[in-house]
């Protein structure tokens, strides 16, 4: 005790020992070179908690951040060290020295007790690519649901377009129908009304039957998806429709080979081709009977029907955003174009994939059906 | 004495304007077309200022060329023809944004809603109703 209280009632003093020069024999340039080194050391360990210190402050989000505040005071502990080291050859404070060096023991060892604390929850900490791959698959999958509700989106619009005009139109047309009726004074003039007033009934009852379908459409989920065979559904549906293929004298040509299977609801598959063959014989060329060719392909993954055929063709910049609408006319016309297309659509769209289509007047016109181009795409 | 033309592919529609129009005392004439395109042409081809109407009623839907479409060509057509036209837009469709697209378009002076009535035309000036 008595030792200890000699200790540090002496701290400063320095009467003991000679300075270091004295001390055994010191040649100018071991000498420099012992001091310049220390205070080299000390000024670089003086610097370095400046830099740490203005890290934590610029990133306030770091981990452990209670680390690099010991990491701080270790530095600047030893700093003092090498500091006292180099004063001992003019001034030698060994007593001072002493308490330097075990303040600094001190502050060294929580540091070491602390490091293999934080040690487990640093080695799960995700490194930046590690990161990087987790960002990029949640981005990927926040892509697909932001497609996914942008096509809703787009096809609620165009119901709410659908039944703003599509449905509004008969019934105007029901009211318009019934006014004239009642102002008409002639039996076989009224007599016409009525018959309009049926037929316009009819209309407006198979648009919500269409409308109807779609919706069936998007409630898609449990529609079945397996491998379907483009041959086989092809040969079903040639033969539900063959009398029409047989008496328009239309011609047609497969080849799957690229891409013969694909997994999709074959009901599907079935009514896209079916629409695909059925609009590509109703609007033939008048000169010329339909030839339709029809060919997968398999373009980096993306999996592409393409049905071309010679038809009429048909001035995209004039009808090209209405192709796939429904529009049927509601004045007793038996034209109901634009009803298969915006049911193959709708189920290309359900299914994730986007039907184009290429025309040109008087030369035909070729749809491409991307089965999978939205999940391909992302 | 004023000329009106009907742009619509409604059948129903043209027929009941034509028969409403009977009974306005102050329409010399009715032309009717039932597409766009048909329209334009007219318009591209007539000078004479009496052949001309004065009121267009035009509807927004066609299968083809739509009366947006009418529209924006007519800005051009109109700079040959000397006689005030004034187009209503005659529509079933009741969203929102195309009453506002119609409203923000200059040349269309108003926005009537099928079904069509002798009330509802009362809206365009210059009918006149006995």
């Amino acid at each position: 005790m008595a030792d200890v209280i000699d200790f540090f009632s002496k701290l400063f003093m320095a009467e003991s020992w000679p300075a270091r020069w004295y001390c055994g024999i010191w040649t100018g340039f071991h000498g420099w070179l012992y001091i310049g080194s220390n205070i080299a050391i000390w000024a670089a360990y003086f610097a370095i908690p400046f830099v740490l210190l203005y890290f934590i402050v610029k990133r306030n989000d770091i981990p452990f951040i209670r680390v690099f505040w010991l990491f701080i005071l270790f530095i600047l502990a030893c700093g003092v060290t090498h500091l006292v080291d180099a004063i001992l050859f003019y001034y030698p404070a060994y007593r001072f020295s002493a308490l330097i060096l075990f303040i600094c023991a001190v502050i060294s060892w929580i540091t070491v007790v602390a490091l293999i604390k934080i040690l487990p929850q640093a080695l799960s900490l995700k490194s930046i690519s590690q990161l990087e791959k987790i960002i990029s698959s949640r981005t990927k999958n926040l892509m697909l649901v932001s497609a996914d509700l942008q096509r809703q989106n787009g096809q609620l619009l165009n119901y709410a377009h659908i039944t703003s005009h599509d449905l509004r139109e008969p019934i105007s047309n029901i009211i318009s129908l019934i006014e004239l009726h009642d102002m008409e004074d002639d039996k076989k003039e009224r007599e016409k009304y009525y018959s309009m007033f049926k037929s316009e009934s009819n209309n407006m009852l198979s648009t919500l039957n269409e409308l109807n379908e779609a919706l069936k459409i998007q409630n898609s989920d449990e529609v079945d998806r397996q491998q379907v065979s483009f041959d086989e559904v092809l040969e079903e549906v040639l033969k539900s429709i063959s009398t029409l293929i047989k008496q328009s004298k239309t011609t047609v040509e497969a080849d799957f080979s690229a891409l013969d299977k694909i997994y999709y609801p074959r009901i599907y598959l079935s009514s896209i081709l079916m629409n695909l063959i059925s609009n590509a014989i109703k609007y033939k060329h008048p000169d010329r009977s339909p030839h339709i060719s029809l060919r997968t392909r398999a373009v980096d993954g993306l999996e592409i029907l393409e049905c071309s055929d010679n038809g009429s063709g048909l001035d995209l910049k004039k009808y090209g955003n209405k192709m796939f609408r429904l529009h049927k006319k509601f004045h007793g016309n038996e034209d109901a174009r634009g009803v298969g297309l915006f049911i193959t659509k709708n189920q290309v769209d359900a299914m994730g994939g986007t039907i184009e289509v290429e025309s040109e007047p008087g030369s035909g016109t070729k749809f491409m059906v991307k089965f999978n181009a939205i999940k391909n795409n992302i | 004495m004023i000329n009106v033309a009907i742009i619509d592919d409604n059948m129903i529609l043209q027929m009941h304007l034509k028969k409403l129009f009977l009974t306005y005392s102050n329409i010399r004439s009715i032309n009717s077309f039932t597409s766009v395109e048909d329209a334009l042409e007219f318009f591209k081809e007539t000078n004479e200022v009496d052949k001309l109407p004065d009121i267009i009623l035009l509807d927004i839907n066609f299968p083809g060329l739509d009366g947006w479409d009418f529209l924006d060509e007519f800005e051009e057509i109109k700079k040959n023809i000397e006689k005030e036209i004034s187009i209503y837009m005659i529509s079933s469709s009741i969203m929102d944004s195309d009453i506002e697209k119609s409203k923000a378009i200059e040349l269309v002076k108003g926005f009537i809603n099928k079904p069509i009535s002798s009330s509802n035309l009362d809206d365009i000036k210059n009918f006149k109703n006995n």
